[in-house]
């Protein structure tokens, strides 16, 4: 573990054509292995018009032929490597359903587990966390317990207690789960950390030395930083990745972008016609985890949308993005024919009700309803001021109108989705 | 890890399938793990390091008082109950270790038993100036922290794995390898390796530079000087040369000029010991040569006369504590050797700073006065340009030197006269002069070149740098 950590301590800081000529490195072993072994991939270097894996280049690469969540569920087995080195140990299975709700197995190795475990790692230390603090975790699959450390991380490193509970719990009783077990770092989904800040908000209460909130599974809102900041003064850092890569990328430290782990996979974020955005654009986010031999996923489209991000101030070479915007049915399409994330004031829903939550859905192209959850019904006066703000805010006059709910449910998996286009979908 | 000293180096990867990031096997996967802590400890501040080593040293002493005769008692002595108040001061208490008692008692040191997990041992002899032998018993575990030394070396100065290596060595026999040595090649693929016996005539030596025409180059200053006279002399100069670095002996301040203006390569100087393995190894990044204690493998304390820590600037005499071997532990072993404390390093690293080594107290001249200070003979050398091509300075009596040179012929008595000027503008005492034509100027037994050596006063027998 501390071998590859001192590699990545490295290469962190190598020029970007160093890191991309050592990851096409790596994915010419894994194409390699692919063409022999992988029955699914069998004609695709002949698809990519290249006679063996050596000629991969970026350029070709970008002809290799995309796999998506429909290509895996239809093509599991034949995804399936026969055989791959001795080496990476014993496969595993691990399923996802993502925020499509669409179950996708995948199958993975010791190695790439060992990899994803080191990139967690390297978030850590790259954040500079006491790994001698407790540390709390709410997420799927666990139910409450106390641990004498920080689970994977313990393998190279002595690290003070954790506490996990499972997402599935009320939200009232995550947050007194949260107050007496005082964690000094906070690891949950950002849905359930907007949940924890508004409800410690209602109740008066503050989770006593909380040092910073991490967000995992990404779709987090613009907002969300600022409003633990205020409720909480805790600093929120959120990270990337994905039951079929483990790390994609993490915040980069004292910066809203996101640094790639590069080391882990290589990422592309296309545009329309599948050449890579330039900084600033947003695009499909497509995968290839580097290390997977039990069932290579190369050039995966993941079904998110990333904005690509410039050079890191940092000096840093690790390719970045600048927002992560979630699934295409999570971003806005205006009535022009765009697509964007919605970016909403979050100023707007603290200053009015009080609404205790809030989501948008586009059932078309000019319309927005607002689903809420309040203790009465917005009055007329709090409509027509939110109205105004919502339309200024989303950039166009959309019809807009409000349904008041019981209750806004969050998926499987713990994610809730702010905004949901209920247009018809592309690419995932 | 800071930007300016990333690595752009790629380990060689034992997994079939994965190139990168690579997986070693385990010996290289050990080293690297070293490598990842000393890449994060170099940084600390020199609070937290001192704690570490504290809590090092303390299972090493608390080992130490246990298992090794010499120390029995030791604790008492230290004014100590027990190891747990073992702090900086209290070791300041301990006694000194001395080389005689090593040479005299080499089997009260040994430890009747330590860790398994330490590994097996082995023993190396040093001879040091006066060739008394010594013996040296070290762990495998001890062995391991002196090759990631020399590995963080290698890093820390860039050095490019895949170009060449030559080494002048000690005992060396002339030969390739297809590797640097074993310990680059358990983590890196390295490109080739040369190396020949630093007793080779000179002019041969540099045949062999310039035929093997390695990217770096090992060997000692003295060796070092001896080539850049020859390469002058003749006009012949080695391709190709990255970095030349220097062990051994302490550096003549002319060398690193000389090496800059002959060869237009840097150079870069370490501090090791056969005891401990790399004292302290030159800042990557400072550009007056000052070095780094290596404190996660030794403690090192530079002391003056009232065995107080000397103040940056002074000059004191170096202790040493390796911090790992539990086969034979040295506690505040007197090395024999004098160095200048530095202050903190603009580097921001966290690692003490030694200005200069000035060598064994043997290779420190002492006046009438008492005053001990470094020879700068070597300027004065190059001020009078005399036509010597080898020579040593003996320090008969408190206020004569002796220089032994070797020429084709006597030195004219205007060649003296200028040489005894230039002595008496650098020295701070005027010794008297006298010169001698020898036929060759012998090696310590540990085949070391000593350009100066005092006859005056050294009751402490150095085993110097190795």
């Amino acid at each position: 573990m501390l071998a590859l950590l001192w590699q990545l301590d490295q290469s962190q800081w190598w020029p970007p054509e160093r890191l991309r000529e050592h990851q096409l490195r790596q994915i010419r072993a894994l194409v390699e292995h692919a063409v022999v072994n992988v029955p699914y991939y069998r004609e695709a270097l002949q698809k990519t018009g290249i006679a063996s894996a050596a000629e991969l280049d970026e350029d070709s690469f970008r002809r290799w032929p995309i796999l998506r969540k429909s290509d895996i569920r239809a093509n599991e087995a034949a995804l399936r490597a026969s055989s791959y080195p001795k080496t990476h140990g014993k496969a595993f299975e691990s399923e996802t359903t993502g925020s499509t709700g669409t179950p996708v197995r995948i199958y993975r190795t010791e190695m790439e587990a060992h990899f994803a475990r080191a990139i967690m790692v390297r978030e850590h230390l790259l954040h500079g966390r006491d790994l001698a603090r407790k540390l709390g975790t709410i997420r799927a699959g666990v139910t409450e317990s106390t641990q004498p450390g920080w689970g994977m991380v313990n393998v190279a490193f002595d690290t003070g207690p954790g506490c996990a509970i499972s997402l599935y719990e009320p939200i009232e009783r995550l947050l007194d789960w949260l107050l007496r077990e005082r964690p000094a770092y906070l690891l949950c989904t950002p849905a359930i950390l907007r949940e924890l800040v508004l409800m410690s908000r209602r109740r008066g209460v503050r989770p006593e030395g909380l040092i910073e909130a991490m967000t995992f599974a990404a779709m987090q809102s613009a907002d969300l930083r600022a409003l633990v900041g205020k409720v909480w003064g805790v600093d929120l850092t959120d990270s990337y990745s994905c039951v079929e890569a483990g790390g994609i990328a993490v915040q980069c430290p004292g910066h809203d972008h996101y640094l790639v782990h590069a080391e882990n996979v290589y990422v592309e974020i296309l545009g329309d016609d599948g050449m890579p955005c330039p900084p600033g654009e947003l695009g499909r986010v497509v995968i290839t985890p580097l290390h997977n031999f039990a069932m290579p996923l190369i050039r995966y489209e993941l079904g998110d949308y990333a904005e690509a991000g410039g050079a890191c101030p940092t000096g840093r070479g690790l390719p970045t993005l600048a927002r992560i915007a979630g699934r295409v049915r999570n971003l806005l399409r205006d009535p022009a024919g765009g697509l964007r994330s919605p970016k909403i004031d979050p100023s707007l829903w603290l200053e009015t009700g009080p609404v205790e939550q809030v989501r948008l859905v586009q059932p078309s192209l000019r319309q927005i309803d607002v689903e809420y959850v309040m203790a009465r019904d917005l009055s007329e006066g709090e409509q027509e001021q939110l109205v105004a703000r919502l339309q200024e805010d989303l950039g166009f006059a959309f019809d807009i109108r409000f349904v008041r709910v019981p209750a806004l449910e969050r998926q499987k998996g713990g994610k809730f989705e702010e905004f949901l286009s209920l247009l018809a979908e592309e690419g995932s | 890890m800071k930007e300016a000293s990333a690595s752009l180096a790629v380990p060689a990867s034992s997994a079939e399938g994965v190139a990168w990031p690579a997986v070693p096997h385990p010996a290289g996967a050990t080293m690297l793990a070293l490598q990842f802590q000393l890449g994060r400890s170099q940084w600390w501040t020199p609070d937290a390091l001192r704690a570490q080593q504290f809590r090092q040293l303390r299972l090493l002493v608390e080992h130490a008082i246990l298992n090794v005769p010499h120390y029995r008692h030791h604790l008492e002595r230290a004014g100590l109950r027990s190891v747990a108040e073992l702090d900086e001061a209290a070791y300041r208490r301990w006694p000194l270790l001395r080389s005689r008692d090593i040479t005299t008692n080499a089997e009260r040191l040994m430890a009747a038993r330590y860790p398994k997990e330490h590994g097996g041992t082995f023993d190396s002899f040093t001879s040091g100036a006066t060739g008394t032998p010594k013996k040296i018993r070290q762990t495998e575990a001890a062995q391991l922290f002196v090759h990631a030394l020399v590995l963080r070396d290698h890093l820390w100065h860039a050095r490019d794995f895949t170009a060449k290596f030559g080494a002048i060595r000690f005992f060396a026999t002339e030969g390739r390898s297809p590797t640097w040595s074993r310990v680059t090649s358990a983590v890196f693929e390295t490109g080739a390796g040369a190396e020949i016996d630093v007793t080779t005539d000179v002019p041969l030596q540099l045949d062999w530079l310039l035929r093997e025409k390695p990217a770096y180059l090992l060997t000692s200053p003295s060796n070092l000087r001896a080539l850049l006279a020859e390469s002058e002399r003749t006009g012949r100069v080695p391709d190709g040369l990255r970095q030349v670095i220097t062990y051994a002996e302490s550096l003549p301040g002319t060398l690193r000029r000389d090496l800059a203006r002959l060869w237009g390569a840097p150079l870069v100087d370490s501090y090791s010991s056969t005891e401990a393995g790399a004292i302290a190894l030159q800042c990557p990044a400072s550009t007056d040569g000052r070095y780094h204690v290596q404190s996660e493998n030794v403690l090192v304390e530079v002391l003056g006369d009232d065995g107080r820590p000397c103040a940056p600037g002074e000059t004191g005499r170096v202790v040493i504590t390796p911090l790992h071997n539990f086969a034979m532990p040295l506690l505040r072993y007197e090395l024999g050797d004098y160095a200048v404390a530095g202050e903190a390093c603009a580097c921001g690293r966290g690692l003490p700073v030694i200005r200069k080594v000035l060598g064994r107290v043997r290779n420190m001249a002492c006046d009438p006065h008492g005053r001990r200070f470094q020879p700068g003979f070597d300027q004065a050398l190059e001020d009078t340009r005399l036509p010597v091509e080898q020579f040593q300075f003996i320090q008969e009596t408190p206020s004569l030197i002796e220089m032994r040179y070797v020429m084709a012929r006597e030195l004219t008595r205007d060649e003296q006269s200028r040489f005894s000027q230039a002595v008496e503008q650098r020295l701070p005492y005027p010794f008297e002069m006298r010169y001698r034509r020898v036929e060759a100027i012998e090696r310590s037994p540990g085949g070391k070149y000593e350009g100066f050596i005092s006859l005056v006063g050294t009751e402490l027998e150095g085993q110097g740098k190795r």
